[in-house]
């Protein structure tokens, strides 16, 4: 960023931050609405007064900013990370009026989780909050997932050039059609038909197990979305525990694993590219990745005689492993189980899987299987660019949506995430370990907040250090994002400081 | 006119369909595949 | 002498017998989920006592109910309760206006319960109600009403202010 920052730059910004904040306080109607369904008097009243208070900010900022300028590259880049940020704050009110959160700091660290589909909370006493609350945390995860922007760009902004720029900073790059809106009706069709049948299904078989049947479709309808966004809430603090029941947990699996796929795949397959589904270097990476890791897992728990039969092994170890991989962070097991029985390997294994995580242009973390399979294929030209005669031309390619040529400068773009991404893990996990956390555990929750999982050992917990839960907070923001929209936001503040300087100066 | 939009239609819900059902298939053989792998694990216990 | 050692023999016999045995005398230890979770290998199959109040959701099932414990914040134990084991009426479950009975059962623990699949469950042996469940209070307070009333009346007059420019989104 080496330009002066103009005053129509921050009225771009706030203008559009302000549109998103809007989103927000409208969203908190879904609560609001769900508690008064319920008859819970008083979490309704507290989703009003977010409501009316998020709405109250957001459309200051509006009035205060407007402008009818389009945004450019940058400008899209700050909105994505700066409206992240209000909408963490504001999105963490009701948190504060529930009285179920013992700081500030501990709502905003459970909106960032929920917002980024992490799945690490702080909140306390989980098994007695209001259904409202729950819709709240739910739904934050679900939009989240879809991405703030990309829910104001269907409702609140025209279609614009610029509104694709927003998209682009907030990481899901895929060029699916030329018009914006297009793509953002597209990514909420396939959401939404999903949230039907999600519900629906996930809600017959809560039914099934003895849920009466208007709970039923509430959980389902939970279950659906922390499952979809690869988030990992669940209405009660055993998880999925809670449900005793292996369909719930393998359905809401199929879910959780159709989340963390490239919503240009679903796109693809839906329009008929059925075939994109086998030749795609992430679904191939990802099979690859999930088989060799599960099965490293099967050799830990097998060694240390962990489960007495293949049932408790797969209905287990496979959930665990997988929840892990797509960055979900859905458990049927508790946290203090996985790291005490499951051992040192098993949570390596799946610290693995976590850090490389799900599909490109999905509601999943982790440094992604296309930069995974992209530097595997990478290598592999290289070493055959070795055994080859000097004057042969060895090129690479990968299959994502069409054939792809494996240029340097793929490769090196991919490796450049992958090492952002390896370093925020090490660093959280130096952290963790400075305040005295042991290795395994310090590396595999901050693996977990990195990689937006949200799978715990224990760690997380309200009385954690506070420089911890900010650090968990960044690497989960920073992770979301894949580092770009952050970065240029951080650049922004730096050159507008800077060039309010220069303005001093030259009066 | 109404006849082509219809046809669209039910062609666009039938693609959407049947890609909903290959997603689900392909999901669900990679947890076969997982729940064979255990089954191999317990080979001869 | 000999008569005193008869008398006082028989009194102690006596108070021995007839005085009300305690209650937690042969009852199993009472824990918590968090030492049954940090001691799974140790109280593997140990019959232990556990007491929680119920969640919200009792499921019913073919061989048995299931049933959710919480004894701590953000702790809780599942209990299965086999349907040949006498399970007494549970008048409240946990709600945001109800407090959930308060239940003490006595069962088998198991760190991965092989009928259920490797699940860390308790299997019930007894179920007795301790505590009944009530009505929370849950008043509205009405500072909080007014924060509302002021904010919407705020919001009201920045919504007014934004809504009348000539036509929204055109700037000289």
């Amino acid at each position: 960023m080496v330009r002066r920052v103009w005053r129509e730059d921050f009225r771009i910004i706030g203008y559009y931050t302000g549109l998103v904040t809007i989103g927000v306080g409208l969203l908190m109607l879904v609560p609001m609405v769900t508690s008064l369904v319920f008859r819970e008097w008083v979490s309704a009243l507290d989703f009003a007064i977010s409501a009316v208070l998020t709405l109250l900010v957001g459309y200051i900022l509006a009035l205060v900013s407007h402008t009818k300028s389009t945004p450019g590259l940058t400008h899209a880049m700050v909105i994505a990370a700066g409206s992240w940020l209000v909408a963490m704050v504001l999105s963490g009110v009701p948190y504060m009026l529930s009285g179920h959160v013992k700081s500030f700091l501990d709502a905003c660290f459970d909106t960032m989780s929920g917002y980024t589909t992490t799945g690490l909370f702080l909140l306390q006493d989980l098994d007695h909050i209001s259904q409202g609350l729950n819709m709240w945390r739910h739904l934050l995860t679900y939009v989240g997932g879809q991405g703030i922007v990309v829910l104001a760009l269907t409702f609140l902004i025209g279609s614009t050039g610029g509104a694709f720029k927003i998209m682009v900073g907030e990481g899901k790059e895929e060029k699916l059609e030329p018009n914006v809106r297009h793509i953002a009706v597209l990514i909420w069709r396939i959401s939404l038909i999903y949230l039907g049948i999600g519900t629906v299904v996930l809600g017959l078989i809560a039914m099934a197990n003895g849920i009466k049947p208007y709970l039923a479709f509430f959980h389902g309808a939970y279950i659906f979305m922390s499952a979809w966004s690869t988030g990992g809430f669940a209405p009660y603090s055993q998880n999925m525990l809670y449900y005793h029941s292996s369909a719930m947990e393998i359905a809401s699996m199929v879910f959780f694993i159709l989340g963390s796929f490239n919503f240009a795949l679903h796109y693809a397959v839906w329009r008929g590219n059925r075939r994109e589904i086998l030749r795609n270097v992430e679904i191939v990476s990802f099979t690859i990745t999930v088989l060799t890791t599960f099965s490293l897992v099967c050799l830990a728990l097998m060694q240390r005689g962990v489960y007495p039969n293949a049932m408790a092994l797969f209905r287990r170890g496979f959930f665990q492993l997988v929840s892990g991989h797509t960055t979900t962070g859905q458990s049927n097991i508790y946290a203090r189980t996985f790291v005490r029985e499951w051992g040192p390997l098993g949570m390596l294994a799946t610290t693995i899987a976590m850090a490389i995580g799900a599909s490109a242009a999905s509601t999943g973390g982790g440094f992604k299987g296309l930069r995974m399979g992209i530097i595997v294929k990478g290598i592999a030209t290289d070493i055959r660019k070795l055994l080859s005669p000097e004057r042969a031309v060895v090129t690479g390619h990968y299959h994502h949506l069409h054939d792809n040529i494996l240029s340097d400068g793929v490769v090196k773009s991919a490796a450049v995430i992958v090492v952002l991404y390896v370093l925020i893990y090490v660093v959280g996990a130096i952290v963790g370990m400075a305040y005295g956390y042991p290795m395994a555990d310090a590396l595999f929750e901050s693996v977990s907040a990195g990689s937006n999982t949200g799978l715990s050992v224990g760690v997380t917990q309200a009385g954690m250090p506070t420089l911890l839960k900010i650090v968990y907070m960044l690497e989960m923001w920073m992770g979301r994002l894949e580092f770009l929209s952050v970065f240029t936001l951080f650049g922004f503040i730096a050159t507008s400081v800077r060039s309010m300087r220069l303005r001093k100066a030259a009066a | 006119m109404q006849e082509r939009t219809r046809m669209k239609r039910t062609t666009s819900l039938r693609r959407d369909l049947l890609g909903m059902l290959t997603e689900v298939a392909f999901t669900g053989s990679l947890i076969g595949v997982g729940f064979l792998i255990c089954r191999l694990f317990f080979v001869g216990r | 002498m000999n008569r005193l050692c008869v008398v006082l023999t028989v009194v102690v016999l006596a108070v021995l017998i007839v005085a009300p045995v305690p209650a937690s005398a042969g009852q199993p230890p009472l824990s918590s989920t968090t030492e049954l979770v940090e001691g799974s290998y140790k109280w593997d199959g140990k019959t232990v006592s556990f007491k929680g109040e119920v969640l919200q959701d009792l499921m019913v099932r073919k061989d048995g109910t299931w049933m959710n414990l919480s004894d701590g914040n953000n702790t809780a134990m599942g209990v299965f309760v086999p349907k040949d084991v006498a399970m007494p009426v549970i008048s409240h479950v946990e709600d945001y206006r109800t407090v959930g009975d308060v239940v003490l059962i006595t069962g088998v623990f198991h760190r991965v319960c092989v009928q259920h699949e490797g699940e860390t469950d308790i299997h019930a042996v007894s179920v007795t109600v301790l505590t009944p469940g009530s009505t929370k209070a849950n008043p509205i307070h009405l500072d909080r009403v007014v924060w509302f009333a002021v904010l919407a009346g705020l919001l009201g007059l920045v919504m007014w202010l934004y809504y009348r420019k000539p036509a929204r989104g055109t700037e000289r």
